[in-house]
């Protein structure tokens, strides 16, 4: 076990005790040196005492003579939570770990957050594991060379310990193979060299296959170990790529991104051991909204002050991670209670149009050091396809409201026109019968002149009739329409509407079936006449003279009566039944001179809504079209 | 113009009172009107008997007002006016461009057709070249076999483009052509949609005719259409 401490007694710097440093600088030491003992040094709490330099807001832990003594090497010292986050690769007696000036309270990146932590100290498990392999490698050899040695008289047999090197080697890798070789060479020497059980070395051949087998062993495990790292960087980028390819595929088959987001989120959290992973939408971290998330530990959201960034391009186009400083000095920064100092919160912004579209954000447990290069290049593709994904769907989005608004302006050219041919048509013909009157050539008889004047008359009164329905539409479009319900009994209704529709029907069979408990409506009466009136007039000019009208009123309960008019006539195709509401709606067969403007049916929905009622349209059975309105009818009480 | 040589008007529309009173305004001015309430009607009245003037609604239903002038300009110069409201502005220019000669917007005014109708009549029995090949327009001659352009006795000096743009509209007279059409004829198909060098090139006919017309007879001469085309106004008789 290392131990880094401060030195007891130096008085000669300028030293004190800051608790509030020497709290906020508890971080990681990690030493990784040519001695493999070194490595086991999970974490170190470092400088108890700290130098304080005036102005300079960190600082330095100071190591002792004694560790440093053991430390020959330090390749990589850093604060997590402190200020210092840098690299030093030599510690002399009584040096200055960090004298980083803490940067401006600024917001800004800081060096890099690269401090490459051993894979055997995140893991001591695999140490466990490697340890374990090693010694049972080489009892198995040394069990087979003392079989060979002084049960079958052979003279060397150090060849066999090559053999635990190479299964250590493929097993773990050329680190681990090395110490092999090293400990086959110390068992060798030490159980099967004459003299035996010492280190000494009697003749030169021995003395040969002694180091033939450590060059060997260390060749062999350098090969081997090659070949296992090899392997277990494929292994490593065949993981990266199906999670990337799963991710992509769970993309490409969603609708929308948001719903491939939870899943997408969950592969990422997997295969790059996160706490937590979230994505958040907005140009900045302040202003972002979280658009989903995966947080099976409910961690919930950390702020998102103090953050590792990855640094896409970093140096040499290799992503790295950077740390970003808190933007307010540690003292006056609340604790809060998300800020877990057991976990990194890490940042990778996704690139919208202009700048930043959101990022996607994680935590991840401290002790698993940085993401690996692997795990890295996996969770940027994800952010960037995350990104692509939006955008994408932002784009579909504006496609659709130009669509839209393409097709409301289509529409509304077409009605224009509409309206214009069905004024200019009666005004054309007024104009050119008046002008025939007013010429003094035509030499017209008094009967030829009242003709003229009765077209004059009728073409005034259709102009009228569609002046009256583009000043309903347009009151019912800008929702000027106001019912102004009473109690209205349905026979009262059907009747005056008979009554003055009789001149229409001429000789037609008109059915009125009233038979169920008679309806009082709570309508608008001027409203209801005006509807019922259009739907049958409606029924009546468009249908040939001999078909059936049919006319049905009855309650529907609930509160509601509903009224049915039917014709057998040609009806429309079952496609357009839902298009007979729309405004200018024709039938397809219509002919320009018994048409209406295509106001009507319109007008009856407009006003059907303002009293509160609903209306539809279907087959009916006098294989015409059958129009229900469902009304509010009024209590039984009569209110 | 009432005797036996009563000229004949096809009117085609299908509102049936404005082909009521159409139809009876003509007739009144003594025209024989036959009537179509679509397009097929028109084709087939066209058959039985060539009528000298067709009177077409744009708007029919089924065969469309465009579709009956391609049919008629197949064999046919009969002199087509047509009657357009105004949602059909697109197709009054695409009717022109197929040959029609003129248009009136509903709701015109009788009178107003009575005088288009007139007109083309008029154009459609002259003004016809006499026999020296020469057509004349009030004070303008165009003779068109040796390309030259007088008013009165003073000789025009117009270049080959010019003169060319002018047999047209004079060949024309009373039609209203329409730019495109101006432009396939006199610098071909390519420049269709090159509207201002008609822009320029009337603006230099105008000069060379009005400084060979001290007395400006001819000052209306060439009518703008403002964004359709030009037509040679022929003065009234």
């Amino acid at each position: 076990m290392l131990n880094l401490v401060a030195p007891e007694n130096d008085g000669d710097s300028q030293q004190q005790d800051d608790p509030e440093l020497a709290s906020e600088n508890v971080g990681v030491v990690t030493c990784m040196g040519g001695v493999p003992a070194m490595r086991v040094v999970p974490r170190v709490r470092v400088v108890p005492r700290v130098l304080v330099v005036p102005g300079v807001r960190v600082v330095a832990g100071v190591v002792s003579a004694r560790s440093v003594r053991r430390v020959p090497s330090v390749r990589c010292v850093r604060f997590v939570h402190g200020v210092f986050h840098g690299w030093i690769s030599m510690i002399l007696p009584g040096s200055i770990l960090a004298t980083r000036p803490a940067p401006d309270d600024r917001p800004g990146l800081g060096p890099p957050y690269d401090a490459p932590v051993a894979r055997f100290i995140r893991d001591p498990a695999r140490l466990a594991g490697i340890l374990l392999w090693q010694a049972g490698a080489l009892a198995a050899a040394t069990t087979l060379v003392a079989l060979l040695i002084l049960g079958l008289g052979a003279k060397d047999a150090s060849a066999v310990y090559l053999l635990a090197v190479a299964v250590v080697a493929i097993r773990h890798g050329p680190l681990a193979a090395a110490g092999t070789a090293l400990a086959s060479f110390v068992l060798y020497n030490y159980l099967f060299i004459e003299p035996r059980y010492t280190f000494a070395v009697a003749s030169p051949d021995s003395l040969i296959t002694l180091f033939l087998l450590l060059g060997l062993g260390i060749l062999i495990g350098q090969l081997a170990g090659a070949q296992h790292d090899r392997a277990e960087e494929a292994t490593r980028r065949e993981h990266e790529a199906s999670s990337l390819a799963l991710i992509a595929r769970a993309l490409a088959s969603a609708r929308r991104t948001n719903d491939a987001l939870p899943l997408l989120l969950q592969e990422m959290a997997g295969s790059a051991h996160l706490a937590a992973v979230w994505v958040g939408l907005g140009p900045t971290p302040a202003q972002e909204q979280t658009l989903a998330s995966h947080d099976p530990k409910a961690l919930g959201p950390a702020p998102a002050a103090s953050h590792v960034l990855l640094d896409p391009h970093g140096s040499d186009n290799q992503p790295r991670w950077v740390r970003l400083s808190a933007p307010t000095p540690a003292t006056d920064r609340p604790r809060r209670a998300a800020e877990d100092p057991a976990r990194v919160l890490h940042r990778i912004v996704m690139a919208g149009e202009s700048g930043a579209a959101g990022s996607v954000w994680f935590l991840r447990d401290l002790e698993l050091g940085r993401p690996s290069p692997a795990e890295t290049r996996m969770l940027l593709a994800a952010a960037e396809q995350i990104a692509q994904g939006i955008r994408r769907d932002r784009l579909a989005e504006q496609a659709t409201e130009l669509e839209v608004a393409i097709r409301s302006d289509e529409l509304k050219t077409a009605l224009l026109d509409s309206v214009s041919h069905d004024l200019r048509t009666p005004l054309a013909s007024i104009r050119a019968a008046a002008g025939n009157l007013a010429d003094p050539e035509l030499a017209w008889s008094v009967e030829e002149q009242r003709g003229a004047a009765r077209d004059i008359d009728e073409q005034a009164e259709r102009l009228s009739d569609l002046v009256t329905a583009l000043l309903d539409m347009s009151r019912i479009r800008s929702g000027a329409l106001h019912s102004e319900p009473e109690v209205l009994p349905a026979d009262d209704l059907v009747r005056g509407v008979l009554a003055r529709t009789l001149e229409l029907a001429g000789n037609r069979r008109v059915e009125v079936d009233v038979s169920g408990e008679e309806p009082l409506l709570w309508v608008d009466p001027i409203f209801a006449d005006q509807v019922l009136t259009n739907l049958v007039e409606n029924a009546l000019v468009h249908t040939p003279a001999e078909a059936p009208i049919r006319l049905m009123t009855q309650r529907a309960g609930d509160g509601r009566a509903r009224i049915v008019v039917e014709d057998g006539g040609p009806g429309v195709e079952d496609a357009d039944v839902d298009r007979v509401f729309e405004p200018f709606y024709r039938g397809s067969g219509a002919d320009h001179a018994t048409a209406g403007a295509g106001l009507g049916l319109a007008i009856v929905r407009g006003m059907v809504e303002a009293m509160g009622g609903k209306v539809a349209a279907r087959r009916s059975d006098l294989g015409g079209l059958a129009i229900e309105l469902d009304l509010p009818a009024a209590s039984e009480a009569g209110e | 113009m009432t005797g036996p040589m009563r000229p004949t008007v096809l009117v085609v529309e299908d509102d049936p009172a404005t082909l009521r009173a159409v139809s009876a305004g003509l007739d009144g001015h003594g025209y024989a009107v036959v009537r179509a309430g679509d397009g097929e009607q028109a084709l087939r009245a066209w058959e039985l008997g060539r009528p000298d003037l067709v009177l077409l609604d744009l708007g029919l239903p089924a065969m469309s007002g465009l579709d009956v002038i391609r049919r008629l300009r197949r064999d046919a110069a009969t002199p087509i006016l047509i009657l357009s409201a105004r949602d059909q502005e697109r197709d009054k220019v695409e009717a022109l461009d197929l040959g029609a000669d003129d248009y009136v917007t509903k709701p015109f005014g009788m009178a107003e057709l009575q005088s288009r109708v007139h007109a083309l009549l008029r154009r459609s029995a002259g003004p016809a070249a006499d026999q020296g090949g020469v057509v004349r327009i009030g004070d303008l001659a165009v003779d068109v076999a040796r390309h030259e352009v007088r008013v009165g006795s003073k000789p025009v000096p117009l270049t080959l483009r010019e003169f060319e743009l002018l047999r047209v509209l004079v060949t024309h007279a009373g039609s209203l052509v329409t730019k495109g059409r101006i432009l396939r004829a006199v610098w071909g198909t390519a420049y269709a949609e090159e509207s201002h060098y008609v822009h320029v090139y009337i603006s230099q006919i105008r000069r060379k005719l009005s400084e060979a017309d001290p007395k400006g007879t001819l000052r209306t001469l060439i009518v703008a259409e403002p964004g359709i085309g030009y037509r040679i106004q022929m003065p009234k008789a």
